[in-house]
């Protein structure tokens, strides 16, 4: 009995992200879904955040080469101004406007790619999570030592998978407050620079939105379920609790009443109050994230606008 | 006796002031109250049934009685330690009954119940072997101008209960539960009704279950008692005190989610050093609760009882106030919010249950109007 303690972990570790990670149309956690299955819809998606990655990267390479003649131009225009040379100004400035629009599209184009890479991960962090559920049972009916050892080290792998994609997410969707590392103030930036990243952040607080979205609706959820199992309580407690429903005298404690609804997420049972609890500290956090994108979309718009005079 | 209820209420009183203080339940806390509930009711209810009960000292020959009763509750648990591994929460539950009987031929009754439980819990992982969970309780209840039959009300008693189990986690789908626990009930004789004291017992039991499914889940469980009633005669010189061995076998389905519902169905054999209380019975048990439309939701709960004795005797087979193991019972309420928080409730309560006579049966029809206040949101 080597496993306990980290499959627990990892059982909390996979659920947790599970909870972190809501929005998911595949129902893939169905336990009549085949490990094969699985394993296979493992591979493709692995193909496919490599797909995805390699676009992504070849992506911000073009929109680098992009950047660099459209700042070139900026330069060129800075030079002239500085030199007195309208000639020269009005060409480089013509130059500029000319290399902006392929600029921002190769602008798009990244962050669609960087999208898609997101998207991507989510689908195959997705697939782990349901693999790994699938793994937990299988080590728990387990026949020998050998065959639970080598379920065991296929969990560890595939949840260290999980925790090295987590990571990677935190540079990208990540579910901290912390602004995406692409998105931040530069000097050289124009107008348009600003409206793309303004977008982006807003596309990503509308993102955190859906999220919150499912998680309120989670917890209403849950929370009708609490008001369902109370009122049952209620019903019991007050019978019992002028000993009507011990008539006759009897040993032992009475039967009926509904055993709390819990749920063990790699510990003790988690009772409703517990789980809605959970829910709520996050979608609060949620807010507050969505709150930090806005406000920093907002300071881009801004920028613009002083620009714009 | 009746400085120590009045020493618990105080100490109630004071648990409750002080829950007052602490904050509803946030993350990050390690005191928080889970749940608190107060609740204040009136009904009507009526008896019938022309028995003698010897827990009674007092004998009348009406067929009929009605009464109608007020009373105050309140209830909570309150996590005391809360982490992934471990929980320990407290419960607690109490309340005052004031019942105005008529009917009677001799006089007017107006019995007073004050009861109160509290019990402290202990839920905690243990690894691969699931959750241990570990209890200890103590319950009460003191009753004063206790009428005589057919209005049936428990005698006072004071009973300490300790239990500790453990919950195993799924094994190809099925998870296994066991639990021992020791009771010790101490009934209240006045110097008049000294034959209450025949019911002091102490009893220790075990019980089996295992389990599977999600939301709708099957138990099925067996389990084994042993009972002990050191002031009541077997009958036996050679075995003086009455000892019973009960065996229980059941299965419980349940389902939870949107609506609550549970049934289950309980085979009892009941056998003893002392012939007199042998006995079988078989109970059936039922527990809904559906929402309705207009925001209305629905409360069952009823069990229904059969018993046949394993001997045919002459005299009284029960000791006053045990009444073995045969009632049915039966409750419907409609449930609506009112307000934030407030729940109002109007409920119909039925019960036949055996008196001190083998076979011989009381019947109770109530209706109840109740408001549950939870000052605490979640």
């Amino acid at each position: 009995m080597t496993f306990p303690t980290r499959l627990r972990a990892g059982r909390a570790a996979a659920l947790m992200a599970l909870m972190l990670l809501p929005v998911l149309d595949v129902p893939l956690a169905s336990p009549q879904v085949p490990a094969q299955s699985l394993e296979a819809l493992l591979v493709q998606r692995r193909l496919e955040l490599r797909r995805a990655r390699e676009e992504y990267e070849a992506a911000v390479a073009a929109r680098n080469v992009m950047e660099g003649q459209w700042r070139a131009a900026l330069e060129q225009a800075s030079a002239a101004r500085r030199s007195g040379d309208d000639e020269a100004l009005e060409h480089a400035w013509a130059a500029a406007q000319e290399r902006a629009g392929p600029f921002s599209a190769q602008e798009q184009r990244a962050a669609m790619a960087q999208d898609t890479v997101v998207a991507a991960r989510r689908a195959l962090v997705e697939v782990i999570q349901a693999r790994l559920e699938q793994l937990l049972d299988e080590l728990d009916a387990a026949r020998s030592a050998r065959e639970h050892a080598e379920l065991d080290i296929l969990f560890t792998d595939l949840r260290n998978e999980l925790q090295t994609l987590d990571a990677e997410d935190e540079d990208g969707l990540s579910l901290r407050p912390v602004v995406l590392p692409d998105v931040q103030f530069d000097p050289r930036d124009g107008p348009e620079d600003y409206e793309v990243k303004a977008q982006l952040l807003e596309r990503q607080a509308a993102l955190v939105q859906s999220l919150a979205e499912d998680v309120t609706d989670r917890m209403r959820t849950l929370e009708n379920r609490l008001r369902i199992q109370r009122q049952s309580s209620d019903l019991l407690a007050n019978v019992d609790r002028f000993d009507d429903t011990r008539v006759p005298v009897v040993a032992g404690p009475p039967r009926g009443g509904v055993a709390a609804d819990s749920t063990t997420a790699g510990g003790r049972p988690l009772t409703l109050e517990e789980r809605i609890q959970e829910l709520e500290t996050y979608r609060a956090w949620l807010d507050d994230y969505r709150a930090r994108l806005l406000q920093r979309a907002e300071t881009f718009r801004r920028r613009i606008g002083r620009i714009t005079w | 006796m009746r400085g120590g209820l009045a020493e618990t209420a105080r100490r109630a009183l004071v648990l409750l002031a002080a829950l007052a203080t602490v904050p509803a339940g946030r993350a990050g806390a390690q005191v928080q109250v889970r749940d608190l509930v107060f609740t204040m009711g009136g009904s009507i209810e009526t008896y019938s049934g022309n028995f003698s009960a010897v827990t009674v000292p007092i004998v009348d020959s009406t067929d009929h009685a009605t009464a109608a009763v007020a009373e105050l509750g309140v209830r909570g648990a309150v996590d005391l330690f809360r982490s992934r591994s471990r929980r320990v929460d407290l419960s607690f539950d109490g309340g005052m009954r004031q019942t105005a009987a008529i009917g009677f031929e001799v006089r007017d009754y107006a019995p007073r119940e004050w009861v109160g439980s509290t019990s402290v819990g202990l839920n905690q992982a243990v690894g691969s072997w699931g959750s241990l969970f570990a209890q200890g309780s103590i319950r009460g209840r003191s009753v004063r101008d206790r009428p005589p039959m057919p209005l049936f009300l428990q005698p006072g008693y004071l009973a300490i209960r300790g239990s500790l189990g453990l919950q195993i986690p799924p094994i190809d789908g099925v998870s296994f539960d066991g639990r021992v626990d020791v009771e010790s009930s101490d009934y209240r004789a006045f110097h008049l009704l000294g034959q209450l004291d025949l019911l002091d017992r102490t009893s220790t039991g075990l019980e089996l279950g295992a389990r599977w499914g999600g939301a709708s889940t099957v138990r099925f469980y067996a389990g084994y008692r042993w009972t002990e009633y050191s002031k009541q005669p077997s009958f036996d010189a050679a075995d003086p005190f009455r000892r019973d061995q009960t065996a229980t076998v059941g299965v419980e389905w349940t389902y939870g989610g949107g609506v609550v519902a549970q049934l289950g169905l309980d085979g009892t054999l009941n056998r003893s050093n002392s012939n007199r209380p042998e006995y079988d019975a078989l109970s059936a048990r039922a527990l809904l609760t559906a929402p309705l439309p207009g925001e209305f939701t629905v409360n069952l709960f009823a069990v229904l009882t059969g018993k046949t004795y394993v001997h045919e005797t002459e005299f009284a087979r029960l000791v006053p106030g045990e009444e073995a193991d045969n009632a049915s019972i039966a409750y419907l309420q409609v449930v609506r919010a009112l307000a934030v928080n407030l729940d109002g409730a109007v409920r119909f309560g039925w019960a036949r249950a055996e008196t001190d006579i083998g076979s011989a049966y009381y019947r109770r029809f109530g209706l109840s109007v109740q408001l549950n206040y939870r000052p605490i949101s979640f």
